[in-house]
């Protein structure tokens, strides 16, 4: 604190209209502006040169980082600091790796999923839950997941799914199995 | 690296009556003065100034403030590489080229070395220039995939605050994402 003033001091009282227009920033990261202005005072305080030493940077710039990885990535890194790890526990990397248009694609598809998507407590829960269980969808016609590792959506199609379009062997007489996943009829 | 206020009468047309000279090169010529955290004083064209959310913003404030700014949380070598940056994505909001706009990004990262990208994110962030933040979390993140937990400790010199049995316990809960991963 004490530099950053020093610093104040020599300039002109515009430095202040700064200061204070910096809280006033709109901002879709920290849901606190006092929050974000207080860290970052408290950034040009401690800092080397005034520079912001990179241990200092906020879990949402990590996080930031961490969403242009691979869930693989993200699971692995958070072995690299506590600041990585809870960055790599945070709904925005998380939401990152679930498809744009889960939310609509479950609520018109799937009422096991939309429940899912209300009932889990972080993005992170959400993902994991979707690749170890998958969800019948599109009226009992194909299972939906997604592939562990890089977040890749995966459909399994029923038998009665398939369009088979050449040739003759094929075709006819679908078997009931009473245990299938998928509707039967 | 500050750049020194070009003489008028180098610039202007000759030909053109003197008062029209004075205007047009004081509208052209507007630059804003910029302070680093390591006593640098850089003069930035405005457009250049205004891609800099939180400088934007003090001059909305201040409209007709001729004040220095002070940044107290950027240093003067990577301020310099953002501000290269930013002249270049004037250019394409004047004439948009979304094709030529990704080369020219990727461009601006693969020179750059590793400890470059490191110091311009707090920076990026500090002023708060969205697209440089994206280009930059991209690049970084692509240097960063598949790699192991100690380079990426390295690569952005980043302390461990782990005990070794915390760390222990990390890497067994997320053993799957530790297998098969590039050598350092």
């Amino acid at each position: 604190m004490i530099l950053y003033y020093s610093v104040t001091v020599s300039v002109t009282s515009h430095t202040k209209d700064l200061i204070a227009s910096l809280s006033h920033l709109p901002f879709n990261i920290i849901p606190s502006k006092q929050k974000r202005f207080d860290r970052r005072m408290e950034l040009s305080s401690g800092s080397v040169e005034g520079g912001v030493p990179v241990n200092d940077l906020p879990e949402e710039c990590w996080a930031n980082v961490l969403s242009f990885t691979t869930p693989r990535d993200v699971c692995r890194f958070s072995a690299v600091s506590p600041i990585f790890k809870s960055a790599a526990e945070s709904d925005v990397v998380w939401q990152s790796f679930l498809p744009n248009d889960l939310q609509s694609f479950l609520s018109t598809t799937a009422p096991d999923g939309s429940l899912l998507m209300s009932s889990a407590s972080s993005k992170k829960e959400v993902y994991f839950s979707i690749c170890d269980n998958p969800i019948i969808v599109d009226n009992g016609r194909k299972s939906f997941s997604l592939e562990k590792k890089s977040g890749k959506k995966c459909y399994m199609l029923s038998a009665r799914d398939l369009e088979i379009t050449s040739g003759t062997l094929y075709t006819g007489h679908g078997i009931p199995v009473s245990d299938s996943r998928f509707t039967l009829s | 690296m500050s750049s020194s206020a070009e003489n008028p009468t180098l610039t202007a047309e000759i030909t053109k009556p003197s008062t029209e000279i004075a205007t047009e090169t004081a509208q052209s010529a507007k630059k804003i003065t910029l302070k680093t955290s390591d006593d640098q004083i850089f003069e930035v064209e405005e457009s250049v100034a205004m891609e800099f959310a939180t400088v934007k913003s003090f001059f909305e404030d201040a409209p007709s403030s001729t004040d220095t700014v002070p940044l107290p949380n950027v240093p003067a070598k990577p301020f310099s590489q953002v501000i290269e940056f930013c002249k270049e994505q004037i250019k394409f909001k004047a004439n948009p080229d979304e094709t030529e706009k990704k080369r020219s990004n990727s461009e601006f990262v693969k020179e750059k070395t590793n400890e470059d990208l490191v110091e311009m994110i707090p920076v990026a962030n500090y002023l708060e220039i969205k697209d440089l933040l994206d280009v930059l979390n991209q690049a970084v993140a692509d240097r960063i995939q598949n790699r192991s937990v100690e380079y990426v400790r390295s690569f952005f010199g980043i302390d461990n605050d782990f005990t070794s049995e915390e760390e222990a316990l990390l890497r067994e809960e997320h053993a799957w994402a530790f297998e098969d991963v590039d050598e350092d």
